[in-house]
């Protein structure tokens, strides 16, 4: 049997998730949707009632997204919370990067595939629901699009490839949280992301009153080319936020690999 | 089975636990890891099933690494923790998710060790008490017909006819290529089950003999008065127990005793 990883050791790990995690999992897909619910409810109540466009439920989708993967993603490694669980966790046996690439897909790609077909469809569910309850207020129902429209976030034409690497930065900080912090990885993730953030900012700020960057006025025969003058800044963030990525998930694979208790 | 040589180790921000521990464990037997509180028993455990890494020497366990964690070394290692962790499901489930890990799980011997400890399948584990869960466990670590079976205070939890038939079906359930590692602070509770005594103290072995080799040089008994053969002695409500050089054959070897004595220093046998 392969000793790296096998299919059928694989299999193993998601049969024993199924059977011992099931009660779990359709809990909170149950208490996620009907969270969904009674947002789209109070928004219709707030509304007055009336239709809500496809651009704001396509916007709100982002927002529960980006808010309900840094949550779910936070709470990958479920077993890391308790020093019991760590220890039968790291003992079944099946390799390390088995045990990776099941929590990956379970926590990020399979939370990116139904997340969509959920929203989509509590979405209607609560549509459905309210042009019954207030059909007097000739309340139609409409259908609502299975995804987001993202012209109306007014992304470049192809903003589509930018909007998944920041999502996917999202899930994999909070992954890499799980993974590294026993207790409250979440809280924990949030508080270390903000003071990195801050001290980036303070270091670039500090760099750029250092240097006097206001006052940079390179003598055209010998210039020093801070930035060039036609810049793509979607081109630099594109490839910026795929190598933060691509940086990230090795990270989280060798905190896996490093875990004592 | 197991080598261990030069083993150092030590937590963060503390002094070095092990320091050039070198140990050999062979398969075919049961193995009692005696120690204080402190003593480092369960740290070596640890160590032993790749739960934490040395910080240098060499520790091997059939051949693998255990910090390596390999599918192959974990599926031939079934270590029961003192305290562990269980899913909120029935036994029969933990056993459909659970086995199929182990390639030589034996379901007839699992049903049989069930019901010896009076335990029904249809059982949920969350709802059972911790004495259960720890029969549960004992029956499924023997079940998985592992190489080697690690069991942290076995005993802890369970009431005095459990505590006897642990013994039983520890005893009657091994096979000839296995190693049990038991580490306890219950001496009695694993009298005449371990063949091998391993006696740890500040990290370091004190003590490791066969149980049969004791028993042909010492002599362990009750004695009214103490004269010069006695090596060590402790007082009993009969006079003293004691230990003494053996003369005639074997006599039963009075662990408790034996441990009592090696911790207090008393130099029985010249060890490694």
């Amino acid at each position: 049997m392969n000793s790296t990883f096998s299919i059928s050791r694989f299999g193993l790990l998601i049969r024993k998730h199924l059977i011992e995690e099931y009660k779990l999992q359709l809990m909170s897909l149950l208490a996620f949707m009907g969270g969904l619910f009674v947002i789209f409810f109070l928004i219709h109540v707030f509304n007055g009632m009336t239709a809500l466009s496809h651009d704001f439920i396509g916007n709100l989708y982002i927002v529960i997204f980006i808010v309900a993967s840094s949550l779910y993603g936070g709470a990958s490694y479920s077993s890391f919370r308790s020093k019991e669980q760590t220890m039968s966790y790291l003992l079944i046996p099946s390799t390390r990067l088995e045990k990776f690439i099941f929590e990956y897909v379970i926590r990020v790609l399979l939370f990116i595939v139904l997340t969509p077909i959920m929203y989509w469809l509590v979405a209607n569910l609560e549509l459905a629901f309210v042009s019954a309850l207030y059909e007097k207020l000739d309340y139609t129902y409409q259908s609502i699009r299975l995804l987001p429209d993202l012209r109306s976030l007014h992304l470049p034409v192809h903003g589509i490839d930018l909007m998944s690497l920041i999502i996917l930065i999202f899930f994999n900080i909070a992954f890499l949280g799980a993974t590294h912090f026993m207790k409250h990885p979440m809280i924990k993730t949030l508080f270390s992301v903000a003071i990195l953030w801050m001290f980036f900012v303070a270091l670039i700020m500090f760099s750029a009153y250092l240097f006097d960057i206001s006052r940079y006025s390179p003598i055209q025969d010998f210039q020093l080319t801070l930035m060039p003058t036609e810049f793509n800044w979607r081109q630099f963030f594109l490839r910026s936020l795929t190598v933060i990525n691509l940086i990230l998930i090795p990270i989280c694979y060798l905190k896996l690999k490093e875990k004592e208790v | 089975m197991i080598e261990i040589q030069n083993l150092n180790f030590g937590y963060k921000n503390k002094e070095l636990l092990f320091d050039h521990l070198s140990l050999q464990l062979q398969p075919g037997s049961i193995t009692g890891l005696l120690g204080k509180n402190g003593a480092g028993k369960t740290t070596l455990l640890k160590l032993i099933s790749g739960l934490i890494y040395p910080k240098g020497g060499n520790v091997k366990v059939g051949g693998h690494k255990p910090q390596e964690r390999k599918a192959s070394f974990l599926s031939d290692l079934y270590f029961v923790p003192e305290e562990f962790a269980l899913p909120s499901i029935s036994i029969k489930n933990h056993v459909k998710a659970n086995s199929p890990f182990y390639h030589s799980f034996d379901h007839v011997l699992l049903d049989r060790l069930l019901n010896e400890f009076e335990l029904s399948v249809e059982n949920i584990i969350d709802k059972m008490s911790y004495g259960q869960k720890k029969k549960y466990l004992i029956s499924f670590s023997l079940a998985t017909k592992c190489r080697l079976l690690i069991l942290d205070e076995p005993t802890n939890g369970l009431d005095i006819p459990s505590k006897d038939t642990f013994r039983k079906v520890l005893a009657g359930s091994l096979d000839d290529d296995q190693l049990v590692l038991i580490s306890t602070h219950q001496v009695k509770d694993v009298e005449n089950l371990i063949d091998t005594i391993l006696i740890l103290d500040h990290g370091k072995v004190i003590f490791h003999k066969n149980l049969f080799d004791i028993s042909t040089q010492f002599y362990f008994g009750q004695a009214m008065k103490l004269d010069d053969e006695v090596i060590y002695s402790e007082t009993s409500p009969n006079g003293f127990s004691v230990i003494k050089p053996q003369i005639n054959g074997n006599s039963p070897v009075n662990i408790e005793l034996l441990f009592n004595a090696i911790s207090k220093g008393t130099r029985l046998i010249e060890n490694e």
